[in-house]
């Protein structure tokens, strides 16, 4: 583009060159035409370089004008503008060129038309008759001269024609006379002319005139010197006609008169022969400056709208470029003029606005961040959450709110309340008992909502918050409910640790002194009683030793149940783990086949290793005797990535739970095994839910039906490492 | 190939067109006399009617016959002698006539009608060219043309000459052998 420009430059400064070479060759060509000798050898290289000069300059303002207009036609940015100011500058400039153009043309005219007066001309004219009249008079003179001259030398005799000739010639003053016979041969002659040996001849016709005008005589000049020629014929009685030819000189002072009224006519006629030829010319040359003018005025207009235009292209190639965002590329101008100080402030504009969206782009990067973040937050949170505005419209909300209100909220999001389907009833049910509007100013209690989802009653414990707003129309509310079932689970879960940390300590401390009495007791009676009788301490002995010790085992897994868990939390890659675990079980059972498969390819988690050792091994435990009591069986256990959280499930192939346990079952001691304590699933959870996450465990089944259970399958939810960061806050 | 001949054939015609009414050498004859070789050269010269108007207003015009004595070689043509006979043609208002001057030796014709100055000029009498010792051993042409001498010309009639055809009354040269 630039190139372009450049070109465009040099070809305009190459065109004003050319102007400039062709103004001078055009006033050399008027000096030529005003007769000046210096140049007028170069008239014709001078003219052709004219010629060319106009020629190249009208072929580049062509140019430039279909170039304009073509711009035009195709819209491109500035050639309105540039149109309009080249038609007005032409307006503008025409007209005075034109009016200049029409007055030099008419004086032009009107000094030529002048430059002879009618009456200098009828005097020039006057003065030839006159000469000529002097001639004519003189001339007639001359004939009747020679007349005179036949008639005394008609009687002739050739022997004295001579002698006779020379007197007469003489008395006559004439130049020469000669006599010639009827066929045109000289008789004699005499001159004044000593030197002359033949007479000056008359033309053959001149002869036949004198035949038949009986006398002709003619004016000739000779050099600067006029005479005339006088013919008669000679009648001699008895004889045929001769001719007498008589020659007089003009005097010199009627010569020299004559001579300068020929010449004065000749340059009259000259100038009057060349006047419409200069006419012309000055008209040609004239016309040519005028073009000439026309074209530099037309290129100047083009240069001139060129310019005025430029800095408005710039801006509006520089505007096109923040239109699409792109503020690296400041639009340069080297003028000092006022489109240079637009062109500053377009630029300081321009760096203004990209500063501010820079700033914009940042503050939007920190806000989707930190909606991000907020969003991940309530997603993982274990309580429900939805956010309104301030009309109820449905905001945000987490999968635990659309699994308690067991309908699809990503129908909701957005739609007024009343609009709402009827298949979204439990949403809108749920929102038209908390009564909104009579918590708009403060955070409400905790409200007990009660909703009938699939013929159950499901009753729910909310809090509303109002959001903090400049205006009513901005702002908008808060929502957080759980299931008043699982709150209620959590505070048996909450009962029975604390039952098990009562019982721990109450039943623990005795169990010792227990153990330690039947032994002193066995200590003090062995080798005292009889066979039979020992043998019946030794039996009660070994009962109350294994009682006590199962009592402390079952009162120790009771305290490992009840008592906070405070580990240390560090980064565990779980597939690592569970590969570690999946190597302890694998090829050590006859009939049971285990399967690995770690699909996630983020396992990384923060949490404590031993722990989570600790509940996959009784997960897995769980699976095998479950797999054992149906004598073989497979056990998978595989990892997945689903957004940000890992999923771990453990499925076997077993004999399933019990269909109506549902959550009971990580209650403690609900158990489906003879010998277990009711207590492991329960730990197992507590630990899940130490590490911000959660397990189901459910039966799975061969048919959509689930008519036929064909084994149970253990999944685990667990926040990946940010989120479980993001959790770890949270719960702070 | 077809168009081409097309086109020579169309110069063909219309080449006859374009020379009527045009200056032409008719005949010239070489006379060797006394040492000189002597030319007679019989033309039929065309004065238009603008030259008739231009020696009317007061110009005098200058003719001349120019003659050259050349070897033409197929790469160049060798110049051995330029001579010219030349003529001033003007007119007087007072005696009404034609002068035809030879500006060497001033020598003057006068004549009333200029068919009499086109009949005098049309013919050139034993006019000398060169001394025979002068001309080389090889074989040369003569060359010969009538032409308007328009240096002399004022600036806008030299335009007019170059531009207008009533003032092309040059003739083509012609080569005649010099045996």
């Amino acid at each position: 583009m630039a190139n372009f420009l450049n070109k465009n430059k040099i070809l305009f400064y190459l065109s004003y060159l050319v102007a400039f070479i062709t103004l001078i060759a055009l006033f050399l060509l008027s000096k030529a035409t005003e007769g000046s000798q210096k140049f007028e050898q170069f008239y014709q290289p001078l003219l052709i370089v004219t010629l060319v000069g106009i020629a190249f300059l009208f072929i580049i303002v062509v140019s430039y004008l279909l170039q304009t207009i073509n711009h035009y036609r195709q819209k491109k940015p500035g050639a309105s503008l540039s149109v309009t100011i080249l038609i007005r500058t032409l307006l503008l400039s025409f007209i005075p060129l034109l009016f200049i153009s029409f007055f030099a043309f008419k004086f032009l005219k009107y000094e030529f038309q002048s430059s002879f007066d009618k009456g200098i001309n009828d005097a020039l004219n006057n003065s030839l008759v006159l000469s000529k009249k002097a001639l004519d008079v003189r001339a007639l003179k001359a004939l009747e001269d020679s007349y005179a001259i036949a008639k005394i030398i008609a009687p002739f005799e050739f022997f004295t024609l001579q002698t006779d000739l020379e007197k007469i010639r003489k008395q006559y003053d004439a130049f020469e006379l000669t006599v010639f016979d009827e066929k045109g041969f000289i008789q004699s002659f005499a001159t004044k002319n000593n030197q002359s040996i033949i007479p000056d001849i008359p033309e053959h016709s001149d002869f036949t005139r004198v035949d038949n005008e009986n006398g002709v005589f003619i004016v000739e000049s000779n050099q600067n010197s006029f005479q005339i020629r006088s013919l008669v014929s000679v009648k001699k009685l008895g004889a045929p006609n001769y001719y007498l030819q008589s020659l007089f000189y003009i005097p010199d002072t009627i010569s020299e008169l004559t001579t300068q009224v020929n010449k004065t006519i000749s340059e009259r006629d000259k100038f009057n022969y060349l006047m419409p030829k200069v006419n012309s010319s000055f008209i040609f040359v004239l016309l040519l400056v005028s073009l000439l003018a026309s074209l530099l005025l037309i290129l100047s207009s083009i240069g001139f709208a060129s310019n005025m235009v430029q800095p408005i292209r710039d801006l509006l190639r520089g505007t096109k470029h923040v239109s699409e965002g792109d503020f690296s590329k400041p639009v340069i101008s080297k003028r000092a003029d006022d489109f240079g100080t637009l062109i500053n402030s377009f630029n300081q504009m321009t760096q203004s606005l990209k500063t501010a969206t820079e700033e914009a782009e940042t503050n939007k990067n920190r806000v989707e961040s930190e909606r991000a973040y907020l969003a991940t937050v309530i997603k993982h949170m274990t309580a429900a959450v939805v956010t309104l505005d301030y009309e109820y419209k449905l905001l945000t909300y987490n999968e635990r709110a659309e699994q308690l209100l067991d309908c699809p909220l990503d129908e909701v999001v957005y739609l007024p309340l009343d609009t709402i389907h009827y298949t979204l009833e439990n949403y809108k049910n749920f929102i038209n008992q908390l009564n909104i509007g009579e918590h708009t100013d403060d955070i409400s209690p905790e409200l007990n909502i009660e909703i009938d989802q699939s013929g159950e009653t499901k009753q729910f414990l909310a809090r509303i918050t109002p959001l903090p707003s400049t205006d009513e129309l901005h702002g908008g509310y808060v929502i957080i409910f759980d299931e008043m079932g699982q709150y209620l689970q959590q505070q048996k879960q909450a009962a029975w640790e604390e039952v098990a940390r009562r019982l721990a300590h109450e039943i623990k401390n005795p169990l010792t002194p227990i153990l330690l009495a039947a032994e002193r007791l066995n200590y003090k009676l062995s080798g005292h009683l009889e066979e039979k009788e020992q043998q019946v301490l030794t039996r009660s002995i070994d009962v109350i030793s294994k009682q006590v010790k199962s009592l402390k085992n079952m009162v120790d897994d009771f305290s490992h149940y009840a008592k906070p868990i405070n580990a240390k939390k560090s980064n565990v890659s779980i597939n690592t783990l569970l590969k570690d675990i999946f190597d302890l079980y694998k090829g050590h059972f006859e009939n049971i086949t285990f399967s690995l498969v770690l699909d996630a390819k983020h396992d990384e988690i923060k949490g404590n290793t031993n722990l989570l050792r600790q509940v996959f091994h009784n997960l897995i435990k769980n699976a095998i005797e479950a797999c054992e009591e149906k004598v073989s069986g497979n056990i998978t256990i595989q990892t997945n990535n689903e957004d940000n959280v890992l999923t771990i499930c453990i499925d076997d192939t077993g004999i399933g739970l019990p269909v109506d346990n549902g959550d009971d079952i990580f209650s403690p001691y609900i158990t489906t095994k003879e010998k277990g304590t009711g207590l492991g699933l329960a730990i197992v959870k507590k630990i899940i839910v130490e590490h911000h996450g959660s397990i189901h465990l459910d039966n799975r089944y061969s048919d959509e039906e689930k008519q036929t259970i064909i084994g149970t399958r253990a999944a685990i939810y667990l926040p990946l490492q940010h989120e479980s960061i993001a959790a770890e806050m949270n719960s702070e | 190939m077809q168009k081409v001949k097309q086109l020579f054939f169309l110069i063909w015609l219309i080449l006859p067109i374009i020379s009527f009414g045009k200056t032409a050498i008719i005949n010239v004859s070489l006379l060797k006399k006394s040492d000189t070789l002597y030319a007679n050269v019989f033309s039929d010269i065309q004065l238009t009617k603008a030259i008739d108007e231009s020696i009317k207003n007061g110009f005098t015009l200058e003719f001349s016959y120019e003659f050259n004595i050349v070897k033409p070689q197929w790469y160049k043509i060798r110049s051995f002698a330029n001579i010219s006979k030349n003529y001033l043609l003007s007119y007087q208002h007072i005696t009404s006539e034609y002068r035809l001057v030879n500006p060497v030796t001033f020598e003057a014709k006068t004549f009333k009608k200029m068919d009499a100055v086109i009949d005098s000029l049309n013919t050139l009498q034993q006019f000398p060219l060169i001394p025979i010792a002068q001309l080389p051993d090889e074989k040369v042409v003569l060359k010969v043309r009538f032409r308007l001498n328009s240096q002399n010309l004022p600036i806008l009639l030299r335009l007019e000459n170059m531009i207008d055809s009533d003032w092309d009354i040059d003739s083509d040269w012609v080569i005649w052998p010099i045996s």
